[in-house]
């Protein structure tokens, strides 16, 4: 990041009056996770930019993208960010780093899925024991992963009687599941800053399956006139450089890891 | 037999009525004679029950529907003046059959199928009373009854009131040719023992 | 422009189109909508033309009560009836939340005071004559006041649909304590905002038009009333 200072200069010499600043696009649970609140003030205060932070679900992240009206895009749902740059909606997109779903459920496990591997067996055992599930049921990244499981063992089991679609986010989802007792899948930063209030045990981790990829896409200028594509660059390669993926593996929740950088990190 | 004793009656800072001592015999037949603002009012609705006391006594009282007040401007509901009479006797569970008689006996059977608001005030007025009547009540307490009403009306009213076998109690600024037996003043609001 | 217009085109084909999970939403508000308000007018009318009638001991306080109620922001009506209901709450055992009965006790606790103090109000504003006829009459209490109440029922169909208006349309309560589950607690507001959170602008336009609609038939209604008892 030695082109840091350089770019700083040329934009100092070329005279930008005003403050820049990125708007950034995310969803809630990456924003609820506080990874943000660690890893953007040593960006800003290096390069003066400020970074608006706009978390909504995944899919209005995207069309924010797709209408110019975010400069950045950091979200996680891999087949959608590919269609979106298919689209040609984003000038560049980069994997930046990885955090992890769990199989959350009640102490009590009716579906006896404790320990499984195989996060996609586990599916099966709730389905055929018919146990109780909550879906975010909103096309959000955890919806997406969570509906490529249940692909896996038969289809998203919609209207049957113990599966409920919520269409919320992850913070009440989690709550619903605790108050109902069921089962949900849920990420795993989101989930700790919540585990003092839960009365719900993670009962399935670190399948393949449940990994989940975070992409940051530079909106296209030339689509929108009023993308600030340079200081979204800056924050771009911020995010992807040796330090910035060193601070990502340096944020904690509660002494745990949450996410994991694509650079030196397997 | 009613009986007042030391009685006033204030609105806030306003004495609207004070009664040093006043009684009225089953049967009796009062007029309450006062100029406008005299506390009239106020001491029919007192005497109906619909107002009590600031302090003082008062014994002796029908309680509501035994003793019927007729406002000076009577409420009549919607529908025509046979069903407000017809209403009023059923709220009291008696037949409603009997409504347009009564009316007869005020002189308004002509009015039997008229809605209130095509009724002139003396027109209410007589109809409200056929209702009072109608509940055949012990007491009946009227404000300003001859008010508005022609020759006719009038005398068709007090042959209906004479009729009345109970206590009765008129209230109004001359009483000439009044169906009563003795007369009350009020001045100012008091009445002297 | 040409975006909303787009919008409007589509959800115009998606209510032509019948689309089932959004017309349950449509039964799910309208269930709860007139149950709640019912239940709430059939205590809360009364209730406040008694006090505007009779203004017993306490009246003013009562009626400041419920003024204050009536600018509760729904989300602590929500927060209220989640806390009641939720498993270590009060209520808990009753196992009622996240069900359209939950959406029902938070919208009738909103309903509450609008239509008690629009009720107090109406009673209050008539003529002394029209309580106290019945009264003398030997209607008894109770009665007389249902005949009061019935010389301002315009103004009480008016509050009934002003009520309905603000249920109908409320989002706080019935995300919170019904969960937004689909085909069972999701009423037409919270389809809305979970559509604009997917980024389906079209699909989160389709519920609001069929609300739009509801909440001018609402006013048709009022309007058409207030002109007939004007007649």
């Amino acid at each position: 990041m030695r082109l840091l200072p350089v770019a700083l200069l040329l934009a100092a010499c070329s005279g930008a009056p005003e403050a820049a600043r990125v708007r950034l696009a995310t969803t809630t649970s990456t924003d609820n996770s506080g990874l943000l609140r660690w890893l953007l003030p040593p960006f800003e205060e290096r390069t003066g930019i400020e970074v608006q932070v706009v978390a909504v679900g995944t899919g209005q992240a995207l069309a924010l993208g797709e209408s110019g009206d975010a400069d950045l895009l950091l979200v996680h749902a891999r087949e959608r960010e590919e269609a979106f740059m298919a689209a040609g909606h984003g000038r560049e997109r980069r994997d930046v780093m990885w955090n992890d779903y769990v199989l959350l459920g009640p102490p009590g496990d009716p579906a006896q899925v404790r320990g499984l591997a195989d996060a996609a067996e586990a599916f099966a055992k709730i389905a055929s024991s018919g146990s109780l599930f909550v879906s975010r049921g909103d096309d959000s990244g955890t919806h997406i992963a969570e509906r490529a499981l249940w692909k896996r063992v038969g289809g998203v089991p919609g209207g049957r009687e113990w599966y409920r679609e919520a269409g919320q986010g992850m913070g009440p989802c989690l709550m619903m599941a605790d108050e109902m007792r069921a089962y949900l899948l849920a990420d795993r930063g989101t989930y700790l800053s919540f585990r003092a209030r839960l009365d719900l045990d993670v009962l399935v981790e670190g399948d393949l399956m449940l990994r989940n990829p975070y992409g940051v896409i530079l909106v296209d200028p030339a689509r929108h006139r009023n993308v600030k594509a340079a200081p979204a660059r800056m924050l771009m390669d911020y995010l992807t450089s040796p330090e910035g993926q060193r601070r990502i593996a340096e944020f904690r929740v509660g002494g745990e890891v949450l996410f994991h950088p694509v650079l030196g990190g397997s | 037999m009613i009986r007042i004793r030391d009685l006033s009656v204030r609105f806030g800072e306003v004495e609207a009525l004070r009664v040093a001592a006043l009684e009225i015999a089953s049967g009796e037949r009062v007029g309450v004679r006062g100029p406008n603002g005299s506390g009239k009012t106020t001491l029919l609705r007192l005497l109906a029950g619909l107002l009590q006391p600031t302090s003082g006594s008062v014994e002796g009282r029908p309680p509501p529907g035994r003793g019927v007040l007729v406002h000076q401007r009577p409420h009549l509901y919607r529908g025509t003046a046979e069903e407000n009479i017809a209403q009023a006797l059923a709220w009291q569970r008696r037949p409603r059959r009997a409504a347009a008689q009564w009316l007869d006996r005020v002189g308004a059977g002509h009015l039997r199928d008229r809605t209130a608001s095509v009724l002139s005030g003396g027109e209410r007025r007589r109809v409200a009373i056929a209702r009072a009547l109608a509940v055949g009540p012990d007491c009946l307490y009227l404000d300003e009854p001859f008010a508005a009403l022609d020759e006719a009306g009038a005398r068709s009213l007090i042959e209906a009131l004479r009729a009345f076998p109970g206590t009765l109690v008129v209230a109004a600024p001359t009483l000439e040719g009044a169906p009563i037996d003795r007369i009350v003043d009020l001045h100012r609001a008091r009445i002297q023992a | 422009m040409e975006f909303l217009a787009e919008g409007v085109r589509e959800a115009v084909r998606l209510v032509l189109a019948g689309d089932a999970t959004t017309f349950h939403a449509v039964y799910v508000s309208l269930l709860c909508t007139v149950t709640s308000v019912t239940a709430a007018a059939l205590i809360a009318v009364p209730y406040g033309a008694w006090l505007g009638l009779y203004r017993p001991r306490g009246a003013q306080a009562q009626v400041f009560l419920l003024r204050v109620g009536m600018s509760i922001p729904t989300v602590i009506v929500g927060l209220l009836v989640f806390a009641l209901l939720s498993r270590r709450g009060l209520l808990g055992s009753l196992d009622m939340l996240y069900t359209k009965g939950a959406i029902v006790i938070g919208t009738t606790l909103l309903a509450f005071p609008l239509l008690a103090t629009l009720a107090h109000g109406a009673a209050a504003g008539l003529a002394p004559e029209v309580v106290e006829t019945p009264l003398t009459l030997g209607a008894g209490r109770f009665r007389s006041m249902l005949a009061a109440l019935g010389e301002v029922r315009v103004a009480m169909a008016a509050a009934y649909l002003a009520a309905f208006g603000r249920c109908l349309t409320e989002l706080g309560i019935s995300v919170t304590v019904g969960g937004n589950l689909v085909r069972r607690t999701r009423t037409l507001p919270s389809t809305i905002q979970l559509e604009l959170s997917r980024g389906d602008f079209a699909a989160a336009l389709a519920p609001g038009l069929i609300l739009v609609l509801l909440a001018c038939g609402a006013a048709a209604l009022t309007h058409r009333l207030s002109r007939e008892a004007r007649s």
